[in-house]
């Protein structure tokens, strides 16, 4: 089924690659990655032309070999469910290349430069990515071919009470923003559909097999290695979007220090001990030493700097990282004055950083529970 | 004995006409909130962080990107140059006006939303719009068409095998039952 959408998706993805790469190497978009005056840009219009032309004239001529021999039935069932999630991904695809080239249009009629920066990409990207979020906790536990409203009420009892479980406690902790609330919603949503579907699993095997619990949940990966290494897959997802959460409540705030002089922030201290210059022959280092002290104790010593690179005269910023599981505190060397030894600190407060690799890490994880040969094939 | 096809959402809930003019004021209505949300804004005093996230980094070589989070050269003089105006006691309109006037409205990092601008948005929102609309259709035709062909007759036994499994039935607890079945079946498989 969907065998022309299927290909029209991959084609897409293709020449849209091709496409990216043409936009930012030709110059067309300022980019460090350009490449300056060169030729290269016409090439890859060339080439980007051709892949347009051999995708559809392929999947014209293929379209008899393409054409699907099954047909949805239902709105409620979970291809539905993936078009829409097809749907969604194509929209927010479609914002991105739309935002993309929406400067050089502007340019091209009428003559002025404008920027589309990150706000206008957020204010389409944050509603895509908690539709896919939200789809992903659906999909697992919508049947194919169709469902039925009852049915689907029944099974997404437990999810969704998570939901309104989850939204109620951090209303009560102070917590309003709009989408942080929605995205810890969603992230409770789709746990509890995946843990629903793990106990389903389990219960079942201790059923039919007279397995204990724990013996049940780790023969479920080997019996259903592709499921279950999705679902962790979608664990890793969730841990992901709790970490863009946390970026709701990222904190900011900066001063400037006299040597011995601290600098209280949240239950963070941070005490300056001034300026070390290094030099070699490339590049002149200018450091600023401060300890960070956490709830009274000394935790860690950082060193933002700047450098300054004298053979291209230019000046660059190396900040300084304190990463934890609750959040990374950026330390910034804003500016500096070596005569009185003081600098200026810019500080960055991040909540849940560390929760895109954790979740990034659980992610593959997943992927292999689902690659790995952890059955052996029989041949019949 | 036959079966309904389980597509029946808003269905004999409303005149046609109705739910139309449902879905056409949400759509105005989703358009004008995502036109109006940006520009309804008083003028405020100059908060750095707020304006370093408005602004782009004017730098030559590595532009791009808002000032909030870029630490080359041109940024830190921009920054600086922003933090004078600030401390001068300009308000937070006079200090985008004053970027504006000097570096162009590429400084901005959303242009205002207004005349051919306003296509950024727009475009993106009705093709969403009518993506869905024609997906909503594309299912609906092909319900009706499935309905009209032949209608669907429930089966003695059990249903027809689906990608991971049996169809579920229109009924709560047939779903759940078919659901415990498919998993009973894949562990006894092994």
């Amino acid at each position: 089924m969907l065998k022309i959408w299927n290909m029209v998706l991959i084609l897409s993805t293709f020449v849209l690659t091709v496409m990216g790469t043409f936009i930012t190497r030709s110059g067309l978009i300022s980019s460090v990655h350009s490449f300056a005056q060169s030729n290269i840009g016409y090439y890859f219009a060339g080439f980007l032309l051709a892949s347009i032309v051999v995708s559809v004239g392929l999947i014209v001529w293929r379209r008899n070999d393409l054409k699907s021999q099954h047909h949805l039935d239902s709105y409620l069932s979970r291809e539905s469910a993936f078009l829409f999630g097809n749907l969604i991904l194509l929209g927010g695809a479609f914002a991105v290349l739309w935002g993309t080239l929406f400067p050089m249009f502007t340019e091209a009629i009428k003559g002025n430069r404008i920027s589309l920066g990150p706000p206008f990409f957020n204010q389409f990207m944050i509603p895509v990515g908690l539709g896919i979020l939200f789809l992903m906790g659906v999909g697992p536990l919508i049947p194919w071919r169709r469902a039925s409203w009852r049915g689907l009420t029944k099974v997404f009892t437990v999810p969704t009470g998570l939901l309104l479980a989850a939204v109620a406690v951090l209303l009560v902790f102070g917590v309003t923003h709009a989408y942080a609330l929605v995205t810890f919603g969603f992230c409770a949503f789709v746990t509890g559909t995946i843990v629903t579907e793990f106990k389903r699993g389990i219960e079942a095997r201790m059923r039919s097999q007279g397995e204990n619990p724990i013996v049940a949940f780790f023969r479920l990966f080997s019996k259903g290695q592709r499921r279950y290494g999705g679902y962790i897959v979608h664990l890793g997802v969730v841990i992901i979007f709790i970490g863009f959460a946390g970026s709701a409540f990222t904190q900011e705030s900066e001063t400037t220090l006299g040597r011995g002089e601290t600098w209280h922030f949240r239950n963070y201290a941070l005490t300056y001990r001034g300026l070390a210059v290094e030099q070699t022959p490339s590049v002149e280092r200018i450091s600023a030493d401060v300890l960070l002290a956490h709830n009274d104790q000394n935790v860690a010593v950082m060193k933002p700097r700047k450098d300054w690179y004298q053979k291209n005269q230019q000046l660059a910023s190396e900040v300084a990282i304190h990463a934890t599981l609750g959040a990374d505190l950026y330390l910034i060397l804003a500016s500096f004055d070596e005569k009185t030894d003081r600098a200026s600190l810019k500080l960055y407060w991040n909540p849940l950083v560390s929760w895109y690799w954790i979740g990034g890490l659980v992610m593959v994880l997943g992927g292999l529970l689902v690659l790995l040969p952890l059955r052996r094939r029989q041949l019949t | 004995m036959t079966t309904r096809i389980a597509c029946t959402w808003g269905r004999g809930l409303a005149p046609r006409s109705l739910r139309r003019g449902v879905w056409t004021l949400s759509v105005l209505g989703a358009l004008g909130l995502v036109l109006l949300s940006g520009n309804v804004r008083a003028d405020s005093p100059a908060d750095i962080g707020q304006l370093e996230k408005e602004l782009m980094n004017p730098c030559e070589n590595c532009g791009g990107k808002p000032l909030a989070g870029s630490y080359c050269g041109g940024a830190s003089a921009a920054k600086e140059e922003l933090r004078e105006m600030a401390q001068a006691g300009m308000s937070h309109d006079q200090i985008i006006g004053a970027f504006v006037a000097k570096y162009g409205e590429w400084i901005l990092a959303v242009p205002e939303r207004s005349g051919f601008n306003l296509f950024a948005w727009v475009l993106p929102v009705v093709g969403m719009v009518l993506g869905g609309g024609g997906l909503a259709l594309f299912l609906k035709r092909t319900n009706e068409a499935r309905r009209l062909a032949a209608p669907v007759p429930v089966p003695a036994g059990p249903g027809p095998m689906s990608p991971m499994g049996r169809s579920s039935d229109v009924s709560g607890a047939r779903d759940l039952a078919e659901l415990r079945r498919r998993l009973e079946r894949e562990v006894r498989e092994d």
